[in-house]
């Protein structure tokens, strides 16, 4: 049985707008291979260097998916933590991400409605060069 | 190298172009997709992750979703722009159940472009997950 005592866990009541949570994370090859098998997508622009040298980006990508998993990550641990619901996601993927990059997710909270207790959370992920990759926002159902 | 997938070109693809996938997911399939989450952080475990109970693992769904583009409509080549999920419903996802997801090209448009629907159903057809896909498709083989 969960203790929510044991993890970083918000109520409803105890989220305020502005509130922000953080993960960085070095994406390595093996994260793009360990995604790839777990998740079935195995487009040989994320495993295969002959393949990917003449793709659209010159070199392997990482799945779009990899870099979202951190704000589930985030989401599902951090803000609000555990026994959110994931509700919604909308993304633009702005770049892409490299083996070897280094991935920074933030959510940040922007509007709670007090009703259905959920929040919307502006979702973002940059890169080690202060790029963001991808932007949008999450929606999410809170313990109350 | 890896055996090259099925690819569609963009002129090749056609509106109401339909691909359906059922996967059976396992109790290790929903472990390890919370064993991989809870890897990106170092300071928490997968239990926690799990804890989140039965309630469709979101990011699983997006997942047979990313399989379906990657490697078949419109496949290899394929660039992700973005998208919207959406869980319209309370049904819960248990492991051991058939997860169908159909995914359908909604619209063509700037001549590389593809506007794509998708819809996840549970092992008893209830609805789990909508999605709205934009991706530009590739325009050669390889």
């Amino acid at each position: 049985m969960r203790n929510p005592n044991k993890y970083v866990h918000f109520e409803y009541a105890n989220l305020s707008i502005g509130q922000s949570a953080e993960l960085t994370k070095k994406i390595s090859q093996k994260d793009i291979e360990r995604f790839a098998e777990i998740s079935g997508d195995k487009n040989p622009i994320h495993l295969d260097d002959e393949y990917a040298k003449n793709s659209i980006f010159g070199k392997k990508v990482a799945h779009g998916l990899l870099a979202v998993s951190m704000i589930s990550t985030i989401l599902g641990t951090k803000l609000p933590g555990p026994g959110s619901i994931y509700l919604k996601q909308e993304v633009k993927f702005l770049k892409p991400v490299f083996p070897g990059d280094t991935i920074t997710a933030k959510v940040t909270v922007t509007k709670k409605f007090e009703e259905k207790k959920r929040v919307e959370l502006s979702t973002s992920c940059s890169n080690q060069n202060n790029e963001t990759v991808l932007d949008g926002t999450s929606l999410v159902q809170v313990e109350r | 190298m890896i055996p090259l997938l099925k690819q569609i070109r963009y002129a090749d693809i056609f509106p109401k172009q339909k691909f359906v996938l059922t996967k059976n997911i396992s109790q290790k399939d929903l472990e390890n997709f919370a064993l991989f989450l809870a890897d990106n952080s170092k300071d928490v475990r997968a239990k926690n992750v799990l804890a989140q109970g039965t309630y469709p693992n979101y990011l699983l769904l997006a997942s047979i979703i990313s399989e379906i583009l990657g490697n078949t409509l419109p496949g290899p080549g394929y660039v992700s722009l973005g998208f919207m999920f959406e869980t319209k419903s309370n049904n819960l996802m248990n492991a051991g159940e058939n997860i169908t997801t159909e995914v359908v090209v909604a619209e063509k448009f700037g001549g590389k472009f593809l506007k794509l629907h998708s819809k996840s159903f549970g092992g008893k057809n209830e609805f789990l997950l909508y999605g709205e896909i934009l991706v530009m498709a590739p325009d050669y083989l390889l």
